[in-house]
């Protein structure tokens, strides 16, 4: 009974296991790649093409092709596709298709059980989003794992023994997250984390792609503009993402931009493309260093490596100015730790170690079938034991609180129950009062902190959950409700609210509890898009 | 309502693209709303908008546009939430804010327009669009600021690039010691009182005095002007009107009256250039074109503005590009197939005076070149473009200039030609009264020049003798039998074709000749004289995937040159066209600037099935050659 990780990236997405030496493999795809480009291709209604195969289509059929949906994971958007609205969940869910199909045909294994990455940055609904995309997919999506965990994971695996606290630097195809983690006796617990999921490596190439663009309209003012035309665009695109991933060993490179049967060679060299991209870089290191001071605040001192994870770490201005910027926490330089497959491998440990468990506390039935799947991988005893004891603990990536109003001010505010980088699970109550005399009843508005700083003002804050909770007849104004907020391991909210007079009038409501709707597709819209999406062949 | 995606990347996305991202001010339009505002409304249409504008980022073009507005929109985000709660009234206050803010954007748009418009009140389509990017304003309101200032929205005019006239220079002259401006002042007798004319003239399409239209550049006109001078008496100023009535009258035989209204233009143009050149203003243009040239105010603007559009080369060109230069292209087959390229006229020589009947007797004297004094040849007169005659027969012309100076006898005759009499190489003690040749014409063909004329009627024998520049003189004696039963009198290039000198300058003199008393006689020979051609070639490529396959057609020239027309001209099928009407016009630029080094490129789609895309050029000036064959068939 195998289980699975999966790094569903923004640009590139790979499936890994552990195997029977019980070590995380990344299986290659069908096209014998270890990495599979998340684009598909929407063929026709019936049919659908997920990987490189899709990428290379986008220059020819640029309009039926999507690509970097995962950046979208969490919002309210669809895309139509031969008549047909698709959410991002259903998108990523052709991904996940297309992953473990690969898998299964790799491994002999079916794929049911996963665990999925995702930016330690991302919010409850982009986590929500992705949990839906593997039930979509017809999987059992058993944990949704930040991806940081997931590296640092993969790297202590290399030196178990070993305590240390690292920041794992992320820089993806399209998000990016630092996070202070400590490895203690091999325990892994999140300091504090921080991030951007709307910066990656697609910021990289889009501004080379305008770059070019420009160039090209300099030397060729009569044609029509080379963004006008879709199959131009995706040629600049696929370009220059290979002009980047060369310049990170090449001094330089030369791109040729053809429109309208011109043609525009664009002569580049890495110092160009770092300083045209300097700011994008000064952006990684600023959240980065907002992380370090909130890992000082909690006694962090010293770091003892600096891993850097995500293909886009890969360009050596990354390394070089980390070093710079770090020198004087670091002890050792910053380095690159199989950046395009780490996390992956990492993913498919933990989902091993996490079912392994799961089955350990589930009776002797499951005790059992966890010492079978030790034995299969070959696990010692020693081995087992500090698996069944490890421990991961994280931290909250963002704020949640309630809205309210301030009857002095006449405004309204948010006030946060549960904080950025508090350890998880965490549990908060606070009391809150009704405004007026007989207000017979509150409105409950679940708030999530938007911004990357806490802020109580409600623009820099995102409703997520509202319900109503009763209030007795007659009450005062100041009269208590108590809220509950419980965020469990994985990311996921509890909100509950109770009047607690005891005083009821048949079919009123003196308790709240809030199921968090993030929006985006109900249980009952996954029910059918899996069920529509079934007899869609995907590859 | 259905929210139309289409629409709003028209109405709202593509101006913010073209204006660097910068989304207009108008926040109905941007958000879609309309008044009265209602809470359910801007429910709705809130979320379709924010939606939209995350589909658009998606793509490159966009993607700085949605930035800038999903900045603007943290800034009415609180706005929003307040008017889906309830309250619109912040949201109301900020639209309110924004169509203020866009009067003021309005006033300082209408200053600018006035600035850029100038006193020449035009302005580009070009233009007008960037300054409405630039503002962040809808077309629809530039139009309105336009209006309202008198600006008008136009291309620049087309100006000719070179004078209609060979001679120009010499009619200028003439026309300025008459004390005309301009060939319409000529046409409509102002003369140089025309400072006491009243009124002013209008010179696009037919030129014509501006309050009277009926008063116009056509025969009538010209015509009259004609017989005006030829009641008066012979004088200087006689000699100087005539020499400008030879050049209207060519032109209205060639052309009509538009190509004496074209010859107005290009001296309006000229003087204008001349004064660019020298650094005038806008106001010097427009005051100069009105009050000194006498046009018409808004004709007088729109010339100005038409000159200071002009590159700095002056005339229109093709825009250069930053490509390699085309290499030499390959050795094109000949065309002979092709019809035989069209002489221009060719410049006029200098008119001597006239006589109305030949001498009593011709001078017994010759000159030192051996051609007898008292020939001459007159001036050639022009008759159709391309397509040059010889002047008056002989018999009309008294002597004065020599036919030319530098044209001796030929010192051996054209072997394939029929051998002349020796006698006739003989210095000649007289010229025989013969009647010389009429109509002349004289037609590039290939590596030959056809020659055509109408015999007299006791003409029997015409000496034909030519030269290419630089070559020596060559010589055959055509008899009427062989003109008529080879159509003209074909003079063959020889080796000179072969070396590429083929295009350049000739001089072809016809003499009628007689025999008498056992030898040859010879009259006076007319001169007839083709100018040079600029060698010009063009490659044919194709490029793209075989669904969406291109042609880029790249002319380039030996040496500078204008070229009046460029045709390219697309056959279906299997055969070649050998003539632009043989096919499709697919493309055709005029007045196209050809230069070494910097080839015009063209780019078509290519088109399905079998067929010929070949180059024509309407332009005697310009020998236009093909590239190999494979490049102008395709499949």
């Amino acid at each position: 009974m195998a289980v699975f990780g999966v790094d569903l990236g923004t640009t590139y997405s790979c499936i890994s296991y552990v195997d029977s030496s019980g070590r995380p493999v990344v299986l290659r795809n069908l096209e014998g790649s270890d990495t599979t480009p998340s684009a598909v291709y929407f063929e026709s209604p019936e049919d659908v093409v997920v990987g490189a195969a899709a990428k290379d289509t986008a220059v020819l059929e640029p309009d039926l092709v999507i690509e970097l949906i995962k950046r979208e994971m969490g919002r309210h958007l669809t895309l139509k596709m031969h008549g047909r609205t698709y959410t991002p969940e259903e998108i990523s869910a052709f991904l996940l298709r297309k992953l473990a199909a690969d898998a299964e045909a790799a491994t002999g294994e079916q794929v049911t059980d996963l665990v999925v990455t995702v930016p330690a940055y991302f919010g409850i609904a982009e986590r929500d989003a992705t949990r839906k995309a593997g039930d979509i997919a017809g999987l059992n999506v058993i944990d949704v794992l930040s991806e940081p965990i997931a590296a640092a994971i993969s790297y202590g695996v290399l030196a178990p023994d070993a305590d240390r606290t690292i920041l794992v630097y992320d820089l993806g195809g399209g998000t990016f997250d630092t996070t202070v983690i400590s490895m203690r006796e091999g325990d892994i617990q999140v300091v504090c984390t921080d991030g951007d999921h709307e910066l990656g490596g697609v910021d990289w190439d889009e501004r080379l792609a305008e770059y070019v663009v420009e160039a090209f309209v300099e030397q060729h003012p009569d044609t029509s503009h080379p963004l006008d035309d879709p199959a131009t665009v995706q040629d600049i695109r696929a370009q220059v993402e290979e002009a980047k991933k060369r310049l990170s060993t090449a001094r330089q490179r030369t791109l040729r931009v053809v429109h309208e049967g011109r043609v525009a060679a664009v002569t580049l060299t890495r110092q160009q493309f770092e300083e045209m991209t300097s700011d994008l870089l000064d952006r990684t290191v600023d959240i980065t260093r907002r992380a370090l001071d909130v890992a000082r605040k909690r006694g962090v001192r010293r770091l003892d490596e600096v891993v850097l994870v995500g293909g886009s770490a890969k360009m050596p201005a990354v390394v070089e100015r980390l070093r710079k910027e770090l020198g004087g926490v670091l002890k050792a330089a910053p380095k690159l730790h199989d950046p395009d497959l780490s996390v992956a491998k990492g993913a498919a440990l933990y989902a091993f170690e996490e079912t392994y468990r799961r089955l350990l506390s589930a009776g002797s039935d499951g005790k059992e079938r966890a010492e079978r799947m030790a034995r299969w991988a070959g696990l010692s005893a020693s081995q087992e034991q500090a698996m069944a004891k490890r421990q991961i603990r994280t931290v909250a990536s963002r704020g949640f609180g309630v809205l309210c109003y301030s009857a002095e001010t006449g405004s309204e505010h948010v006030v946060h129950l549960i904080h950025s980088n508090d350890a998880l699970p965490v549990d908060a109550t606070r009391t809150f009062y009704t405004v007026y005399d007989d207000q017979g009843e509150v409105g409950v508005q679940v708030m999530e902190q938007a911004g990357s700083v806490e802020s109580e003002a409600p623009g820099d804050n995102k409703m997520i959950a509202s319900g109503p909770i009763g209030v007795p007849p007659g009450k005062p104004a100041g009269w208590p409700i108590d809220v509950t907020f419980h965020l469990d391991a994985s990311g996921l909210l509890h909100v509950a609210a109770a009047e607690q007079s005891g005083e009821r009038q048949p079919g009123e409501r003196s308790r709240l509890d809030l199921e968090i709707q993030v929006g985006g597709m109900s249980s009952e819209d996954v029910a059918r898009s899996r069920a529509s999406l079934s007899h869609v062949r995907v590859n | 309502m259905t929210f139309d995606e289409e629409r709003y990347a028209q109405q709202v996305l593509e101006p913010a693209r073209l204006a660097d991202g910068a989304p207009a001010g108008d926040l109905l339009a941007r958000y879609q709303l309309t008044l009265p505002l209602s809470v359910a409304q801007v429910a709705e249409t809130l979320p379709a908008v924010l939606a939209c504008w995350r589909r658009a980022r998606r793509e490159l073009k966009f993607r700085k546009a949605v930035t800038r507005l999903e900045a603007d929109h943290a800034r009415l985000a609180p706005a929003f939430e307040k008017a889906k709660a309830g309250d619109l009234g912040p949201l109301q206050a900020a639209l309110a804010e924004a169509a203020a803010r866009g009067a003021d954007r309005l006033g300082g748009l209408a200053a600018e327009v006035d600035d850029i418009a100038g006193p020449v009140k035009r302005i580009t389509p070009e233009a007008a669009n960037e300054l409405a990017a630039h503002h962040a304003i809808q077309p629809g309101q530039i139009a309105a600021v336009l209006l309202d200032r008198g600006v008008r929205v136009s291309e620049p005019d087309p100006l000719p690039p070179q004078a209609p006239v060979a001679a120009y220079g010499r009619y200028r002259e003439a026309l300025r010691t008459l004390g005309c401006r301009h060939a319409a002042d000529f046409v409509f007798g102002f003369g140089d009182d025309h400072a006491a004319q009243d009124g002013r003239i209008a010179v696009w399409d037919t030129v014509a005095l501006a309050d009277r239209p009926e008063r116009r550049i056509s025969d009538e006109t010209v015509g009259a002007a004609d017989r005006a001078w030829a009641a008066r008496p012979h004088d200087g100023s006689k000699t100087l009107a005539s020499t400008v009535l030879v050049a209207l009258k060519g032109l209205l035989e060639s052309s009509g009256p538009a190509g004496v209204s074209e010859l107005v233009r290009y001296e309006v143009a000229e003087e204008l250039r001349a004064r660019h050149r020298q650094g005038a203003s806008a106001n010097a243009l427009v005051a100069y074109a009105s009050n000194t040239l006498g046009l018409a105010d808004d004709d007088a603007r729109r010339m100005a503005f038409a000159v200071r559009a002009e590159p700095a080369n002056g005339g229109a060109s093709a825009p250069p590009t930053a490509t390699p230069p085309a290499t030499t292209p390959p050795a094109a087959p000949p065309p002979a197939p092709a019809p035989p390229a069209t002489v221009p006229a060719p410049a006029l020589s200098p008119a001597g005076p006239l006589s109305a009947t030949p001498p009593a007797t011709p001078a017994a004297s010759t000159t030192a070149t051996g051609t007898p004094a008292g020939a001459t040849t007159g001036p050639p007169a022009e008759v159709a473009p391309g397509r040059h005659r010889a002047a008056e027969p002989a018999a009309k012309l008294t002597h004065g200039d020599e036919p030319s100076r530098d044209a001796p006898r030929p010192a051996a005759p054209d072997h394939a030609a029929q051998p002349v009499s020796p006698a006739a190489h003989a210095p000649l003690a007289a010229y025989a009264p013969l009647p010389a040749p009429a109509d002349v014409s004289a037609d590039r063909a290939g590596d030959e020049v056809v020659v055509r004329w109408q015999w007299p009627t006791e003409l029997t024998e015409v000496a034909v003798r030519w030269q290419i520049a630089g070559h020596p003189w060559r010589e055959r004696l055509v008899s009427r039998g062989a003109y008529r039963s080879q159509g003209g009198a074909w003079l063959p290039l020889g080796e000179v074709a072969s070396n590429g000198a083929h295009n350049a300058p000739m001089e072809i003199t016809l003499a009628p000749m007689a025999p008498l008393d056992g030898h040859r006689v010879e009259g006076p020979p007319l001169r007839v004289r083709i100018p040079g051609r600029v060698e010009a070639w063009y490659e044919v490529t194709r490029t793209g995937p075989p669904w969406r396959r291109e042609l880029t057609v790249a002319v380039t020239a030996g040496a500078p040159a204008r070229l009046r027309r460029l045709m390219v001209v697309l056959r279906r099928g299997t055969v070649m066209p050998l003539h632009a009407s043989d096919g499709e016009v697919l493309r055709q630029l005029d007045h196209v600037t050809l230069a070494p080094d910097q080839p015009v490129r063209l780019r078509l789609p290519a088109p399905r099935g079998p067929y010929w895309v070949r180059c024509f050029a309407a332009d005697d000036s310009v020998e236009l050659r093909d590239p190999p064959v494979v490049q102008l068939r395709g499949r």
